[in-house]
């Protein structure tokens, strides 16, 4: 298992399309992806939970991946986030 | 198109002139009713079937917009319906709704209704200032699924038949702007005042629209004959073939007097004196103006920029996205100027992406250059364009709420910074734009004589400018009977702003709906203006008005209305003088 510590760095932080975007990449890997904050772990496939999970720009998130792919999938997402979603110019 | 079913006649508030004759399609956005029935034990796996089956149903359905809203609308919006289909194959959304379906042995409607409402209540509870789009989202997402178990059809526009009237509880601007492509020719709704954005929307694109009818969704049913008559704000559902004659009459006289004015295009805006007078169009959307040009307008005096931001929301427009606009309006208006606001976003307009927090008190709150100011790069890239837009072009740049002198002196030290960092980059642009004011707020009227001395032109904004002097909102029906444009403060101010722009030598011109009401013009002209600034439509009334009067015999008149006490009295006097001028051109004949 690997755990790393992200910024959300984009405006409007894990917003809907934000999420929708992050919901699918996470589910092309194989392993158990999950976002902690504030004491709340929420499945990295699942929008609702990355909703009410309502990270704002400017939170900090703990991504952690477990699995076969672990590594891949963790370099993905960290990616995803760290590139605002590819949401900004 | 009359059938067996009673006429039957709702009265509401006329928000768009006009009439028309249609069949009905109601949008739903309001919740659908759902009701609680218990199951019997051996129902519950069967109901759970029925929920996975509308589940998938649903899904199909937003995938289905999904693709149409990205071959009409583009990518970039069409992912908002990605995070509506993720939803209904999350597993912890559906989990939860069959426990509860199991748990509580209930119909798998009222589930996902009491599901949806704890959802609805966390994401409110949220510290976020997106909560409010998250549950928009999920509302439409249980519509989808409520309708999918109800076995009601959902509504495709790309299919709807010519001359739809739709009939909705509301409709937010950008409904609005996505609806009038279509075949839509007029709007019943239930809520929604005079000077909504959806109202402004309605009238300049000459769509009738009928509001506050209460209960008008719940009474008609789609594919019912409806009329709309937008000036009385009236529905007829199920008219009689009598009705339907009288209001295909009313439309055949609508579309001639149409004409006549349409004749007035020729003929010039002067008094009959010879005095000239400009008379521009407001415009929002760059569809107007064909319109603008249909009806004469000598330029565009104000195009409201915020309405751009309205049709991409929730996406900021790019620098390419405002230079497009603004350099196919001015390349279409040449070589008549064209005067662009910026955006007058904040207040109770659109500005949930823009704005991080909720304001108690949004209409005296960050809005207008306030805003845009406080959001140097959402404002950059506005200017950018207009900069760009300018070039061999006669663009005017107007500043939207400015209260004080500073906000102007802060707007010029951005504006050069823009230039100096356009210079650099090599772009080409016109640095040479006229920049101007609204005069919209009291404290801007009170000192119009020094924002004079430091901008190329003052617009007068009379809709906020009355509401904030009189502190009156004119959709608050308490008060509304307060709002009264001839009010003595108000005829005060307009005097001085005139003056103020004459001793300064710079052009003035008025783009509120003061501007476009015919009864106003002998006293505005009286006083000096010149200029005036209306949605097009009202363009060739105001020039028959104007052409029958004479400026020599005008300040008089606006000297005797500002000796008046009171805004009735000064009603009574215009009415009247106007009333005598028709007599003595009649007698003329």
């Amino acid at each position: 298992m690997i755990e790393r510590d992200v910024e959300i760095v984009n405006r409007l932080g894990l917003h809907a399309r934000a999420a929708a975007k992050l919901v699918h990449l996470a589910s092309k890997y194989r392993s158990n992806i999950s976002l902690a904050m504030n004491g709340e772990v929420i499945d990295a496939k699942s929008i609702l939970g990355i909703l009410l999970l309502a990270a704002a720009q400017g939170s900090r998130v703990l991504v952690r991946c477990e699995g076969d792919d672990e590594k891949d999938a963790m370099a993905a997402v960290t990616g995803l986030i760290a590139n605002r979603f590819e949401e900004e110019s | 198109m009359s059938d067996s079913q009673q006429p039957q006649v709702l009265d509401g508030l006329g928000v768009s002139p006009g009439v028309a004759i249609g069949r009905a399609v109601c949008i739903e956005n309001e919740a659908l009713e759902v009701y609680r029935f218990p199951l019997p034990a051996d129902s519950v796996e069967p109901e759970i079937d029925r929920l996975r089956e509308a589940t998938q149903r649903a899904r199909s359905e937003i995938l289905a917009t999904r693709a149409r809203a990205e071959e009409e609308l583009g990518s970039e919006l069409a992912a908002i319906f990605d995070a509506q289909a993720l939803l209904l194959s999350d597993t912890a959304l559906l989990s939860r709704v069959e426990t509860r379906v199991r748990n509580e042995r209930v119909n798998a409607e009222w589930a996902v209704h009491k599901e949806a409402d704890e959802l609805t209540r966390q994401f409110e509870e949220l510290d976020d200032e997106h909560f409010s789009t998250r549950s928009d989202d999920l509302r439409d997402v249980v519509r989808h699924l409520l309708r999918a178990l109800q076995g009601v059809a959902h509504h495709d526009l790309a299919e709807m038949g010519e001359q739809v009237i739709i009939v909705a509880h509301d409709l937010t601007p950008s409904e609005a702007v996505r609806l009038v492509r279509q075949h839509v020719v007029a709007f019943a709704l239930e809520t929604g005042g005079q000077t909504s954005h959806t109202a402004i929307i309605a009238r300049d694109l000459n769509i009738p629209l009928a509001s506050g009818l209460t209960g008008v969704t719940r009474l008609v049913t789609d594919d019912d004959p409806v009329i709309v008559d937008g000036s009385a704000g009236r529905v007829i559902l199920h008219p009689s073939s009598a009705q339907l004659d009288e209001y295909s009459l009313r439309r055949t006289a609508i579309d001639k007097r149409e004409s006549e004015m349409l004749a007035m295009q020729l003929l010039p805006a002067v008094t009959r004196d010879g005095i000239a007078i400009d008379l521009m169009a407001n415009i929002d959307l760059n569809e107007e103006i064909v319109d603008a040009k249909r009806f004469g307008a000598a330029g565009v005096g104000l195009y409201r920029s915020e309405f751009l931001y309205i049709e991409r929301s929730p996406n900021l427009p790019s620098e390419e996205d405002h230079f497009k606009t603004y350099r196919h309006l001015v390349d279409e208006m040449a070589p008549h100027p064209v005067v662009i606001r910026t955006y007058d976003l904040g207040g109770r307009k659109l500005a949930r992406d823009v704005m991080d927090t909720e304001e108690e008190n949004p209409v005296l709150g960050l809005r207008g250059i306030r805003l845009t100011l406080a959001r140097p790069q959402i404002f950059r890239t506005q200017l950018r364009a207009l900069y760009r837009a300018a070039v061999d072009r006669d663009l005017w740049i107007l500043l939207p709420m400015i209260s004080n002198l500073d906000e102007v002196r802060q707007f010029k030290a951005f504006a050069a910074k823009i230039q100096a960092e356009m210079l650099r980059d090599g772009a080409e642009f016109n640095p040479d734009c006229k920049l101007g004011v609204m005069i919209e707020v009291p404290s801007a009227a009170m000192i119009a004589d020094l924002l004079a001395t430091e901008v190329d032109f003052l617009s007068i904004g009379t809709n906020d400018l009355i509401q904030y002097s009189l502190a009156v909102d004119r959709n608050n029906e308490h008060v509304s009977y307060l709002y009264r444009p001839l009010h003595p403060a108000i005829l005060r101010m307009l005097k001085f702003v005139l003056q103020s722009a004459r001793t300064a030598g710079i052009d003035v011109s008025m783009c509120g709906e003061m501007a476009s009401d015919p009864l106003y013009s002998p006293v505005l002209l009286g006083m000096g203006l010149r200029s005036l600034s209306v949605t097009s439509r009202a363009i060739p009334e105001l020039k028959s008005q104007i052409r029958q009067l004479s400026m020599s015999e005008l300040e008089s008149v606006a000297d005797e209305c500002l000796s008046l006490s009171t805004a009735a009295q000064v009603e009574a006097y215009l009415e009247e003088f106007l009333e005598d001028k028709s007599v003595t051109e009649q007698s003329a004949r």
